[in-house]
C-alpha cells in the first residue's frame, strides 16, 4: 500500500511498542479491518502527552492515523473501553499471544476474524482463572493456526470411535486414526482428539502436554529457526498448583 | 571522512541530537571551548573504559562493588527493585529509604529478546537465596512491561519464602481526581488504605 492513506477511529490493540528517538514511540497494533499496522506515536514519551500511559498493551483504543509506506503517523488515539485487566500469570500470557501475533501474521493483512480471535482471548485471560489458562492459550493457537491457512486437519467427529488410537503427521499437519497395526512416533489418544475437536477447550491432565506438543509443533514450523523469547516467563509455570 | 564532518556525524549518537544540534555543538567547541573539548575527550575515553555495573546491584560503577552497595549504615534486610539507574537517584533523593536497591537496566520485553537473563535476575536470585534480604521491594514501572517483571521477580522470592512488596500507584500529591486519568484512578481505588 504506498498511497496515501487516512484512516479514522479504527479499532486497534496495540502488540509492541518501543522508544523511538527522543519522545516517541514506535508501535505494532493489531486492527480489524488492516491487520497489523505500524505507527509512529511521536511526543508520546513526553511528560505532558495525551498519549502517556494509553498506547499500552491490552489496552482497546481507537486510533487513527495518517501517511503512506510500512509505518504511518498517529494521530489520534482514545480509550474504546477500560483496559482488560490482566495481572500475574494472565499478563505474562498476554505477552505471549502478543509475540504469536507479531511473528506469525504480516502487516497489512486484514484478517478480521484474527482480531476477534485475540480480543476473545484476552477477554478470557481476564479472567484469571488459573485453571484454564492453558486452555485458553492452546485453542488460541489451534484457531490462529487456522486462521493463518495452517489448520491442523482432524478427523470428522462423527467417525471416532473410544477404542481408536490416532497419530499426528506433521508433513500433512493431519491427525488421523491409527490401523492395528500401524505405529508412530507421535501417538495422541481419543480424549486428546475429541478435546481438539471441542470449545472451548476443556483440558485434562492427560491431554495437556500431548496437545501442548502438537501444537508446538506446528507453531515452530511457521515460526522458523528463533524460538519464542516469551516462554521464558513461564518458568514458574501455569495453573494453581503450586 | 574529514575531521570535521565525522565529529559532527560523531556527535550524533547522543540522544535527541539530529544533525543540526550536533553541527552546533562541533562549532562551539571548536571556536569558544577548546579545553572543555578536549576534558570531554578524556572523560568519555576514561569513562568508556572504566565504568562497568556493580557486582551487587548492576547499577554504573567504576568500582567492583558501588559505594552505595558497601555503605555499611545501610540496612541489608531491605531490597528495592528498580528499572533504571535514574530511579535509584529519584528515590534517593526524594525518601528517606535506607536499604539496598537492585537495578535491572531494563524491564521485561520478550519481543526485544531482554528476557530474565538479560536483566541479571540470576544474580537476583543468586542474592535472594545467599544476602538476608526480609523484604524485597518492586519498584519496576506502573506499565504492563514493569507489571509482568514485578510479577516474575514476586514469584521468584516468594519461592523463597521471602516477603515481597510494591510501591503503591495512585492519584499524585495536590492532583484532582476529575484530572487523574482512568487506569490511575482505578489501581488507586483497588489499592485503598484502611485509615
Amino acid at each position: 500500500m504506498s498511497r496515501s492513506q487516512r484512516v479514522e477511529l479504527q479499532d486497534a490493540l496495540v502488540l509492541h511498542r518501543r522508544p523511538y528517538q527522543n519522545s516517541s514511540l514506535l508501535l505494532e497494533v493489531y486492527t480489524p479491518e488492516f491487520g497489523r499496522v505500524g505507527l509512529v506515536a511521536r511526543g508520546a514519551r513526553r511528560n505532558k502527552s495525551p498519549w502517556r500511559g494509553l498506547l499500552q498493551p491490552f489496552t482497546p483504543l481507537l486510533l487513527s492515523w495518517t501517511g503512506r509506506g510500512e509505518l504511518y503517523s498517529l494521530i489520534h488515539a482514545e480509550e474504546s473501553q477500560a483496559a482488560f485487566a490482566l495481572h500475574s500469570q494472565s499478563l505474562l500470557c498476554g505477552f505471549y499471544l502478543n509475540e504469536l501475533l507479531m511473528r506469525l501474521s504480516e502487516r497489512e493483512d486484514p484478517l478480521p476474524e484474527l482480531f476477534s480471535l485475540y480480543q476473545q482471548g484476552l477477554v478470557q485471560l481476564s479472567d484469571h482463572n488459573p485453571d484454564t489458562l492453558e486452555a485458553v492459550l492452546r485453542l488460541f493457537e489451534l484457531r490462529l493456526l487456522a486462521l493463518l491457512g495452517y489448520a491442523l486437519v482432524l478427523p470428522e467427529p462423527a467417525s471416532l470411535r473410544a477404542d481408536q488410537r490416532f497419530a499426528f503427521d506433521l508433513e500433512r499437519g493431519e491427525v488421523f486414526a491409527l490401523s492395528k497395526a500401524e505405529t508412530t512416533s507421535f501417538p495422541l489418544s481419543y480424549a486428546c482428539v475429541k478435546t481438539l475437536l471441542s470449545a472451548p477447550f476443556v483440558l485434562s491432565d492427560e491431554c495437556k502436554l500431548p496437545i501442548k506438543r502438537l501444537l508446538r509443533t506446528l507453531l515452530n514450523q511457521h515460526l522458523g529457526s528463533k524460538p519464542l523469547q516469551s516462554r521464558a516467563l513461564f518458568r514458574f509455570g501455569l495453573g494453581g498448583k503450586k | 571522512m574529514a575531521l570535521l564532518p565525522e565529529l559532527i556525524d560523531a556527535l550524533r549518537c547522543l540522544p535527541g541530537v539530529g544533525e543540526k544540534s550536533a553541527r552546533r555543538m562541533a562549532f562551539y567547541l571548536l571556536e569558544r571551548d577548546r579545553a572543555g573539548g578536549v576534558r570531554l575527550a578524556d572523560l568519555l575515553q576514561k569513562a568508556m573504559q572504566g565504568i562497568g555495573h556493580c557486582q551487587s546491584c548492576r547499577t554504573f560503577t567504576e568500582a567492583d562493588v558501588c559505594e552505595l552497595c558497601l555503605n555499611p549504615r545501610r540496612s541489608k534486610k531491605q531490597l528495592c527493585v528498580l528499572e533504571m539507574p535514574t530511579d535509584v537517584m529519584a528515590i534517593e533523593s526524594a525518601t528517606h529509604y535506607e536499604g539496598l536497591y537492585f537495578v535491572l537496566m531494563g524491564h521485561l520485553s520478550p519481543l526485544d529478546g531482554i528476557g530474565p537473563a538479560e536483566l541479571g535476575l540470576d544474580l537476583l536470585e543468586q542474592r535472594l537465596a545467599t544476602d538476608e534480604i526480609e523484604e524485597l521491594i518492586l519498584a519496576t514501572n506502573p506499565t504492563v512491561e514493569g507489571e509482568a517483571t514485578a510479577f516474575y521477580i514476586s514469584e521468584m522470592a516468594k519461592e523463597q519464602g521471602i516477603k515481597v512488596t510494591r510501591i503503591a500507584h495512585g492519584v499524585p500529591l495536590g492532583g484532582e481526581l476529575e484530572f487523574v486519568d482512568r487506569g490511575t484512578l482505578s489501581h488507586a481505588l483497588a489499592g485503598r488504605q484502611e485509615i
